[in-house]
């Protein structure tokens, strides 16, 4: 009986730990947690793409394992429910509609006019006043790896805002730069979509952070196809081929951040996709992709017993509790307390 | 003046100034017959610097959604076109009756019947008026129709549909309701555009014409033409603009832009998309062409079109206002802009300007005299651009005359009360002469935002008058030149006699009496002194 316990013990614990067998070739993640924001700046029914780039990359990144908790979604416009919109309720991502990316649990956390510069960089930064609800916050720390997910209409040295306000590159590099001073990440990995993406990332300064862009300057980024049937252009091609990709990640894949970083060739995206390595201190090709995409988190199992030791107070309240005890209603409202209360005045 | 100047430096250009006008001065015949040369010499030129058209408004996403109109929709269109009948007695009747059965809150007069459908998940704030006149065909009603019952069936309006049947006068009584104070009308929203559609009877159709001259020049927004052609290039249905078919594309662009002046000239302002151009809301006119021989589209292309134009007007977020507004085109897809049309007549006034500097020259004018002058300009000119303001702003005609008669009246009294001989001498003449050199370019300038080919076939006209006749016959001229064009043009082409065709491209302008308001009077209180 005791060695079929034994060996059922070890079975299960071969099956069923989430334990990622790295090989060699991967350097040490560093990393204690994961994050995500994914930020939609464009509103307007044209802008569909920019809308269904950013749920897509949500949905990749949810399914990799980062929980709604740790996911900030920025979302200018509600793409679903415009009455423009020939299948309300949904937002596609192909022009076969094979994937619904709105979903019925997608979780937005800034929405429409929420979609401010001010706020994103109130959010990135930390300082956010007192009231703000959790799920509007980073609450990241030191251990934190964030993936941030920036797409919409951009130019050179700028992302334009909802058509009326625009962050310049330089802003966004001294709030990277602030988040590194408070220990408000770990490692970051910046990937934007938009007309002149490399723009953005041109002025960062802070450590550790691996950039992606899906243009160099003076280059715009395509859109990939018009779905007819809805009659907009319905995805991004740099976020089209990236998503190629990450589709076929699994939680244990063995892909690195290196090969993400080539996706979209020029023969494919038309544009030049840009890349910035050199404040990254690992080598890209090194890196697993679940530490930025997914949440994998390091797990050690011992077969190791140890041994505890209860001590004789221990045993006292286990049996003090073990007493039945007579349980019964407490005064919810007290109501006499009230009465004279409200008597007296 | 504004900052201390040496005296020597004072000296030299007082000196440089004097010499230009007096080489002005002296040959000024000879630069006024220069200017008209260039100025006739762009007229020709200008043609070569036309653009190819292009879409400045990014959220029309025009042609992007696949057409959904059926065959079934058109077998219940054709059953429509079967129940009404122009004209029975029962046609108004029949037609409200279809409209109710459809679904639609209607509306009806004596002269226009109108039916709303409402967006369902919108909030009804702007809306499409979807129009066709009753006279021409029945098949136009039908489509309406049709394409009504088509509309309720789609979940993607995001702006309420006016399904409209009425001609020219009907139109204006329904914008006049519409848009008044009465309030128990079906509404729906604001109007953004209107799409007319004019069918005429015949199976065959050789290609859709886009009607876009409107009341005194007036023409929608390019980008509405865009989609127009563009919808029309997806679904089939050939689109060329007014004026222009297949055989165009063959001829020089000098041709194309002279013939589409002539049409431009035209000034006919007596259909359905006049009405609401008046008020200034986008329309144009899709007018079915029957063809000689053959059928040149299937019978879906045409409301299949018109569903991609409806289409593209839902994605708008406001009125179209990102293109160019006051243009001129050659053919469906080639334009020149007010930057560059506006070049050549600018040169040909010159000639106008270097005469009355002559004129003011010659004669010893006192400092009094040209305060005068100067005042009476202005006053013209303020009077000229207040029937701007009026155009904007939907004034009737009857104020838009009194206004510029006033500041005929007052501009001509203005010079006179500052003048000091007032019995027909050389200086009399000459203070009259210079007057008529200074304002006609102002009332031409007016006439040129107006309607473009009046203004340029009138300078083209009496620019060369300035160089080379006199004081009286020029006013002569003037006079019957306006004449010809207000009145006695139109009451020949109305009466039947003129035979259009035949004189096509040669005819004058026709002018419709507030649109040269400002010469008439003018010249009338010049010949009348």
């Amino acid at each position: 009986m005791k060695m079929l316990t034994l060996i059922v013990y070890i079975c299960l614990t071969l099956v069923s730990c989430n334990e990622l067998d790295l090989p060699k070739k991967f350097s040490d993640s560093t990393h204690t947690n994961n994050w995500a924001v994914l930020v939609d700046t464009s509103r307007f029914w044209f802008n569909y793409r920019h809308v269904a780039n950013v749920l897509s990359v949500y949905r990749s990144v949810k399914r990799l394992g980062i929980p709604d908790s740790q996911i900030i979604l920025m979302v200018a416009d509600d793409m679903a429910c415009n009455p423009r919109n020939p299948r309300p309720a949904t937002v596609f991502n192909n022009a076969n509609q094979n994937i619904d990316v709105y979903g019925d649990d997608v979780e937005v956390d800034y929405r429409g006019y929420e979609v401010t510069v001010e706020n994103f960089v109130r959010l990135l930064t930390g300082r956010l006043p007192a009231n703000t609800p959790r799920s509007k916050r980073l609450l990241t720390d030191e251990g934190s790896n964030i993936l941030v997910y920036m797409t919409g209409h951009g130019g050179d040295g700028f992302l334009k805002f909802q058509d009326s306000e625009e962050i310049t590159s330089i802003e966004l590099a001294d709030a990277f730069q602030q988040m590194w001073a408070k220990k408000r990440y770990n490692e970051i990995f910046f990937m934007i979509d938009t007309c002149q993406a490399a723009s953005m990332f041109q002025k960062f300064y802070s450590p550790g952070i691996l950039a992606v862009a899906s243009s160099l300057v003076g280059e715009d980024s395509l859109s990939h196809h018009v779905d007819p049937a809805i009659g907009v252009y319905i995805i991004d091609r740099y976020t089209y081929y990236a998503l190629e990709f990450l589709e076929r990640v699994e939680p244990n894949s063995k892909k690195t951040m290196g090969e993400f970083m080539e996706v979209c060739p020029k023969r494919v995206c038309i544009s030049t996709v840009g890349r910035r390595t050199d404040l990254f201190e690992r080598d890209p090709y090194r890196v697993p992709i679940t530490d930025f995409f997914g949440s994998v988190r390091r797990v050690e199992v011992s077969d190791a017993v140890v041994n505890l030791t209860l001590s004789a107070d221990a045993d006292s309240v286990v049996k003090k509790s073990a007493k039945k005890e007579k349980f019964r209603f407490g005064d919810l409202l007290p109501i006499d307390t009230l009465l004279s209360r409200t008597a007296k005045a | 003046m504004l900052w201390p100047r040496s005296a020597e430096k004072e000296y030299s250009r007082i000196q440089t100034r004097r010499r230009v006008i007096a080489t002005v001065v002296k040959r000024a015949r000879l630069l006024c017959g220069l200017l008209v040369v260039l100025g006739i010499a762009a007229i020709v030129a200008l043609p070569q610097v036309a653009q190819k058209t292009y879409f400045s408004e990014n959220s029309l996403l025009t042609a992007s959604a696949k057409a959904i109109y059926s065959k079934d929709d058109l077998k219940q269109q054709n059953a429509f076109l079967d129940r009404i009948t122009k004209d029975s007695s029962a046609f108004r009747d029949e037609v409200q009756t279809i409209m109710e059965e459809i679904g639609l809150e209607t509306h009806r007069t004596n002269t226009y019947i109108y039916g709303v459908h409402h967006a369902p998940r919108s909030d009804g704030v702007e809306a499409i008026v979807l129009s066709s006149p009753i006279t021409s065909s029945e098949k136009g009603v039908a489509l309406v129709l049709g394409l009504a019952r088509f509309a309720t069936h789609q979940r993607y309006w995001a702006k309420d549909i006016i399904f409209l049947v009425a001609d020219n006068q009907g139109a204006q009584d329904f914008l006049a309701d519409y848009m008044g104070p009465a309030v128990r009308l079906p509404r729906g929203g604001l109007i953004q555009a209107n799409l007319n559609i004019v069918m005429t009877t015949g199976t065959n159709f050789s290609h859709i014409s886009v009607l876009h001259h409107g009341y005194l020049g007036r023409q929608p927004n390019l980008d509405f033409i865009n989609v127009a052609v563009h919808t029309g290039a997806a679904a089939g249905a050939t689109t060329f603009v007014e004026g222009v078919d297949k055989k165009t594309g063959n001829h020089s662009k000098l041709w194309r832009f002279l013939k589409g002046q002539a049409t431009m000239s035209r000034d006919e302002h007596d259909r359905v998309h006049d009405a609401f151009l008046m008020r200034n809301i986008d329309a144009i006119s899709l007018k079915a062409i029957p063809a000689k021989k053959g059928s040149s589209f299937s019978k879906l292309s045409v409301p299949q079109d018109i569903e991609m134009i409806l289409r593209s007007l839902n994605n708008l977020l406001e009125k179209f206002h990102q293109s160019f507004f006051f243009y001129v085109l050659l053919d469906n897809r080639t334009f020149i802009s007010i930057a560059n049309f506006m070049i050549p007549l600018f040169i040909l006034w010159g000639a106008f300007v270097v005469d009355s500097v002559r004129l003011y020259n010659t004669v010893e004018f006192t400092a009094q005299e040209a305060l005068g002058a100067g005042l009476a300009i202005v006053i013209f000119a303020v009077g000229l651009g207040l029937i701007e303001i009026f155009r904007a702003a939907y004034v009737p005609d009857w104020v838009q005359l009194v206004v510029i008669a006033v500041a005929t009246l007052l501009q001509f009294l203005a010079q006179r009360f500052f003048q000091q001989e007032h019995n027909r001498t050389t200086k009399d003449k000459a203070a009259m002469d210079m007057m008529l050199s200074l304002v006609l370019p102002i009332a031409l300038g007016h006439l040129m935002i107006q309607n473009y080919s009046i203004s340029l076939i009138s300078s083209a006209i009496l620019a060369p008058m300035q160089v080379f006749l006199g004081h009286k016959s020029r006013l002569m001229v003037l006079s019957m030149w306006i004449l010809t064009c207000t009145v006695i043009y139109p009451e020949l082409l109305k009466s039947g006699l003129l035979d259009e065709s035949v004189l096509e491209n040669m005819l004058p302008p026709s002018l419709s009496l507030p649109s040269v308001v400002p010469a008439t009077f003018l010249a009338v209180s010049y010949v009348a002194l």
